[in-house]
């Protein structure tokens, strides 16, 4: 066994994240942390599993090596890997214990040669197959063992393109943390700030430095933070943006590492660290320790005199005094707007509107069976069953019951009351109307009702009663038989022509008979007797408002 | 007379009267929600219908209507609960409601093709009890799209798995849309295809 570096001290019992690449001839599979945290399977089943292999990754660059570092890293979930730098050959080496194909990948991705550790020794590996092929035994390049964060140092940072960000931190001396809080509070962002401590990541004795982190965060309904914003700070020589890995790291604006965020988190917990800052030259890396507790940005917005803090002297809504306690009182009950009903029961009309009642009406069937409630001038429309059209003049009303009690369409009682409530408190009975306005409750008498026609329809002209001619002749003979005031026309004499008239007034029922019943019903609540005489005589639409009445004033 | 009865008797005059809509509600209030969802479809009160039909618990019908009638897709999407992680494990009718919000929302017609092929291949299969109205969802959103080529692929499928009256809805519906007739072959017996 020949030592490639004379200056290292012998490899062998190898310490734990300690190492050296052995050459050819070491001891198989006994050494190297990888092989420690990976035990070597047991004898494979068919059929067989890839079996890992120790391997060194041959990089000519920081880069290359680090992305395969991280790569391992995130394969084997171990906190770092074993990297070694070649001062003589200018390149870098990274152990791991991996299956062939997965470290082919991984090498191919940063240009890297891989070597595998066999019987024979370290083979260059030939690129295909189960193994590493037949290839002759090489030496591997002297070098000193180096550690992660080296490779960091050495790769450093490269542009990137930035995504958008739904936090970012500044770092600022004192004197520029209020500009920095200003703009972000115009803008409606999140703002905080704390001092923290910088201590040189790379050199431990130089001497730490301490600034003010400026927490920016976008407040919903934004999502991100402004671009210009950031893309203003970053050119600002004074200000140092940075985007945030779950506090453990402020990496550059617009910077990446070859090591990815989530990796190099990894490495600041491995440190023992709170928090890393990386940013690429003339910037500086640092550890950062975060001082007290993250502040408001709000201290720094100047106040009116009338902020100063007061105390509590009795004007303040929320407290009452002890004595005023009170539990909830009633309230009046009135209306107001809030129901989507718009079935039209009745309507509530002044003098003017009755003048246009005939020009409405007149004509039509519904003329027939409203009636109108004369009051002082309020007059209420309805008809039995409701009006159940809408009609141009007056204000519409809904019947809520029970019984009689109207509100204004689209309004509701306020505070809400049921139907039991209502019956008690309203005491509705079948001879009364209740209209209830907001600051007004019109009641009007049933019993007052008189059709709408007699509105227009006055009366009748004078009857000029004609009799058979034969009918008259036999009567004024009789009348002259007898002597009586021979002379006189029979049509002069009202007792005769009564007995002509009553005849026919006696001979047809009414035949609306049937709705007086029907709103009798209605009157005394006895919605389902009313709505079954309405449909047994084809009013359908009264009949469906009675039974919806019915089941709305079921209590 | 229970409150039920008498909203239900309510409807009924509703109806009796020409006033659909008043009998939808009572019947709603009545708790028949199907049958109110039915009336208020008829009369194109869409969403309204949809609403009675989730009450009827019957959420899928009632988010078609939302997606293919109303044009509401995000309604229809919250209907069913919103759009699963993975669409592909739904059953058919929410995946044509998918679908059928996704061309609502101005998505390519390429979204239909998974869907619409599964359809006819459910519809080909003489083996499978026919879900009634997967055919008609997938025309209706094939045609939404604009891609009738779909839409004759599934009536196809379904003469082919002999589905009842698949021939005659085919035949209807390219007279209304393409305002021509087609002619058919007769379609092979059961057993002549097994």
């Amino acid at each position: 066994m020949r030592r490639r570096n004379d200056e290292q001290p012998p490899p062998s019992p190898r310490l734990p994240g300690a190492g050296t690449v052995e050459p050819v001839g070491s001891e198989p599979a006994t050494s190297g942390p990888a092989a420690r945290a990976d035990p070597a399977p047991p004898a494979p089943p068919a059929p067989r599993e890839p079996e890992p292999f120790d391997v060194v990754a041959r990089f000519g660059t920081a880069a290359g090596a680090l992305a395969f570092a991280g790569q391992v890293m995130q394969a084997t979930e171990l906190d770092s890997v074993p990297c070694h730098r070649s001062d003589a050959e200018q390149c870098w080496l990274v152990e791991a214990r991996l299956t062939l194909n997965s470290a082919r990948e991984m090498a191919d991705l940063g240009a890297g040669r891989l070597y595998i550790k066999t019987r024979r020794g370290y083979v260059r590996d030939r690129g295909w197959g189960d193994d590493p092929g037949p290839g002759p035994a090489e030496r591997l390049p002297a070098a000193v063992t180096v550690g992660l964060l080296d490779l960091v140092r050495v790769a450093g940072l490269h542009p990137a393109q930035e995504r958008p960000l739904r936090e970012a931190y500044v770092l600022v001396p004192g004197y520029l943390v209020a500009g920095v809080l200003e703009r972000g509070l115009e803008l409606r962002l999140r703002v905080t700030y704390q001092q923290v401590r910088l201590e040189p990541l790379f050199d431990a004795s130089a001497q730490a430095r301490v600034c003010y982190a400026v927490r920016l965060a976008a407040v919903p309904p934004r999502t991100e933070l402004p671009a210009m914003l950031l893309a203003a700070l970053r050119d600002d020589p004074f200000s140092l943006v940075c985007r945030s890995m779950e506090q453990a790291l402020l990496i550059g604006y617009a910077t990446a590492s070859p090591l990815s965020d989530r990796a190099l988190a990894r490495l600041v917990a491995a440190a023992g660290d709170e928090t890393w800052l990386l940013a690429g030259p003339p910037d500086g890396c640092a550890r950062v320790s975060w001082i007290d507790e993250p502040l408001d940005a709000a201290t720094f917005v100047r106040l009116a005199p009338a902020h100063a803090l007061t105390d509590l002297d009795g004007s303040q809504p929320y407290a009452e005094r002890t004595d005023e306690a009170w539990p909830p009182r009633p309230r009046p009950l009135t209306v107001v707007r809030g129901t989507a009903r718009t079935t039209v029961d009745a309507v509530l009309l002044d003098d003017a509107d009755l003048e246009s009642l005939p020009l409405l009406l007149a004509g039509e069937p519904l003329a027939d069976s409203a009636f109108l409630i004369r009051g002082a001038g309020r007059h209420l429309l309805s008809a039995p069953g409701g009006l159940l059209t809408e009609l141009a003049v007056g204000e519409p009303l809904t019947c809520v019951g029970p019984g009689g009690i109207y509100l204004p369409v689209g309004y509701r009682l306020d505070p809400p009351v049921g139907p039991r409530a209502r019956a008690i408190l309203f005491e509705p009975d079948e001879s009364t109307a209740q209209v209830v306005l907001p600051d007004v409750r019109l009641m009007y008498d049933v019993d007052a009702r008189e059709p709408v026609w007699r509105l227009w329809a006055g009366p009748l002209p004078a009857i000029d009663a004609h009799l058979p001619s034969a009918a008259t002749a036999g009567i004024e003979e009789v009348a002259h038989e007898v002597g009586d005031r021979a002379q006189a026309p029979v049509k002069d004499q009202p007792g005769l022509l009564s007995g002509f008239r009553r005849r026919h007034a006696q001979e047809p029922t009414d035949p609306s008979a049937w709705r007086e019943e029907a709103f009798k019903a209605e009157r005394q609540r006895k919605y389902a007797a009313a709505a079954q005489l309405y449909a047994q005589n084809k009013e359908p639409l009264r009949a469906a408002r009675l039974w919806e009445r019915e089941a709305e004033e079921e209590y | 007379m229970t409150k039920t009865e008498a909203y239900e008797n309510a409807a009924i005059c509703y109806r009796r009267a020409g006033y659909e809509w008043d009998a939808a509600r009572c019947y709603q209030l009545a708790g028949l929600h199907r049958l109110a969802g039915e009336i208020y479809e008829s009369i194109g009160s869409y969403p309204e219908a949809a609403a009675a039909y989730r009450d009827a618990r019957l959420p899928v019908l009632g988010a078609w209507l939302l997606a293919h009638r109303a044009g509401l897709p995000a309604e229809a999407l919250a209907m069913l609960g919103g759009l699963p992680a993975r669409p592909e494990g739904a059953p058919l009718r929410h995946r044509l409601i998918f679908a059928r919000c996704a061309i609502a929302e101005g998505s390519p017609a390429d979204v239909l093709a998974a869907v619409v092929a599964e359809v006819r291949a459910a519809l080909e299969d003489r083996a499978v009890v026919a879900d009634p109205v997967t055919e008609d969802w997938a025309v209706a959103v094939s045609e939404a799209a604009g891609r009738y080529d779909l839409a004759a692929l599934v009536f196809a499928a379904a003469v082919r798995g002999g589905r009842y009256g698949a021939a005659q809805r085919w035949n209807t519906w390219s007279k209304r849309v393409l305002d021509t007739e087609i002619t058919l072959p007769p379609a092979p017996m059961p057993a002549a295809t097994a």
